[in-house]
């Protein structure tokens, strides 16, 4: 073995303490997530128990106001039948909540179940959007709330894009949900859906409570309220978020959230452009997938 | 059917697929790993595709991450009559196809481990395996058959 010079062993040495402090402050790393994630366990429980009652609430109430009010219409006097148009209001609003609650609930089973393959097809960005916020306009009357609608760089060729039509409702759908839900009355929303060649960009903002900074890591966490009080006038049991996240990511997409409280919250949704060519997998025929035979391997 | 021709199915990243049916389910790994479990007996499979070892109680508990995907996987197959103890597995990807610095960020290399760690643990035998290394894979499973076919690729296209 050659010989080391005293200023090599020292280098040596040097190298081995920068290795190990490394290795010191990954561990500690890991240490603080694993904490993390047994302090998340212990809260499952608690957030089953919670979500039961939450469900509760959340289908039992709309639907005992659907069979009661409709019951009165079936028994309104004849002089009476101008209420019909108010009824008629209040269970179209009660079944738009309940069904929105359902296709969240079955949405976050797909994912869970891990069958949630995207289903591309070309869509017309402007309409969906426009057709979802036509969804909420009762909503939106209900709390005063005025929609600043802006669609930048959007022409008559690029308005049509491939994605999924019915996931990009959902995330959009439950986006827009939250903001409204955590707007104040005579607010306003502004959305700014944006284009260039390489992505959609579609910003939701709105002025109400705002989430603190220790909040918004874990707005996206299933069945997560930051208000778990059971008589909140919020509505809804924190599934909306994390199933716009698992869809974005499915999409290859990210969401970015900007918030302050008491100042509101911006979230934006990006999305890669998809272009047809590299439509990958969906639709393919083996012989493309595979393989220039030489370097093809069997396990 | 009338043909033989198995049907094919492109499986995306965070999903699994089980088939009683002779199915090709075709897949694009980077990082990703895909566990392939087939039973030689009632001759049916499934594979799933996950990105991230572990779910750490973020968002959904999905089949993104290992220990959930693989769970599900058995699960499904469970339920469409496989006996876990026929089950064989193959286990596919987890290459560093991104240079990283720090160790603990090599998610290539952990999301191989979680699938030998748990497929032991639920004593189900890898009869055989290709994971780590630089290149991304493509790989095509017949649920029928159980064999696997693997092409290397170097860039990846963005997939995890």
């Amino acid at each position: 073995m050659s010989k080391l010079t005293d200023k090599e062993l020292i280098q040596e040495l040097e190298n081995r303490l920068i290795e190990n402090e490394k290795a010191l402050s990954e561990l500690q790393k890991i240490t603080e997530e694993l904490k993390e994630v047994n302090v998340k366990l212990e809260e499952s429980e608690a957030i089953k128990t919670h979500f039961l009652s939450h469900i509760r609430n959340e289908i039992i109430n709309p639907l005992s106001s659907i069979i009661g009010i409709s019951k009165n219409i079936s028994q309104l006097p004849k002089d009476k039948l101008y209420k019909i148009i108010n009824f008629s209001e209040i269970i179209h609003n009660e079944a738009f909540e309940l069904d929105q609650q359902l296709r969240n609930i079955f949405a976050a089973a797909e994912i869970e179940a891990g069958d949630t393959n995207p289903d591309f097809s070309f869509i017309n960005i402007e309409e969906l959007i426009n057709e979802e916020i036509e969804n909420y306009q009762s909503k939106l009357i209900e709390k005063k709330l005025k929609i600043e609608l802006k669609f930048e760089n959007f022409t008559a060729q690029n308005n049509r894009q491939l994605s999924d039509e019915s996931k990009l409702r959902i995330i959009f759908s439950n986006v827009l949900r939250n903001a409204i839900k955590f707007s104040k009355e005579y607010s306003k929303i502004i959305i700014k859906i944006g284009i260039s060649n390489s992505e959609i960009n579609i910003l939701i903002q709105d002025f109400g409570i705002g989430i603190s900074k220790e909040n918004i890591s874990i707005i996206f966490d299933r069945f997560k309220k930051l208000d778990n009080s059971i008589n909140s006038i919020n509505r809804g049991h924190g599934l909306g978020l994390s199933i716009a996240l698992a869809y974005v990511n499915l999409l290859n997409g990210t969401i970015k959230v900007e918030s302050e409280i008491e100042k509101g919250a911006a979230f934006t949704i990006t999305l890669p452009i998809i272009q047809k060519e590299n439509l990958e997998g969906t639709n393919v025929i083996l012989d493309e997938f595979l393989f220039d035979d030489e370097t093809e391997e069997i396990f | 059917m009338l043909n033989n021709e198995p049907i094919s199915y492109f499986l995306f990243p965070s999903n699994l697929h089980v088939s009683k049916e002779e199915t090709n389910i075709l897949t694009i790994l980077g990082s990703c790993v895909a566990v392939c479990i087939w039973d030689p007996i009632t001759q049916i499979g499934g594979m799933n595709h996950y990105m991230l070892p572990l779910w750490n109680g973020k968002g959904l508990a999905s089949p993104k991450y290992g220990n959930i995907a693989i769970k599900r996987l058995i699960e499904r197959l469970e339920n469409l009559g496989v006996k876990k103890n026929n089950m064989q597995a193959k286990v596919f990807g987890g290459g560093e196809v991104l240079e990283t610095e720090s160790n603990s960020f090599i998610i290539g290399k952990r999301n191989a481990m979680i699938a030998f760690e748990m497929l032991d643990e639920y004593k189900i035998p890898v009869i055989s395996s290709n994971t780590e290394g630089k290149l991304g894979r493509k790989i095509i499973f017949n649920t029928k058959t159980g064999k696997v076919k693997l092409h290397y690729i170097n860039q990846t296209n963005g997939k995890k």
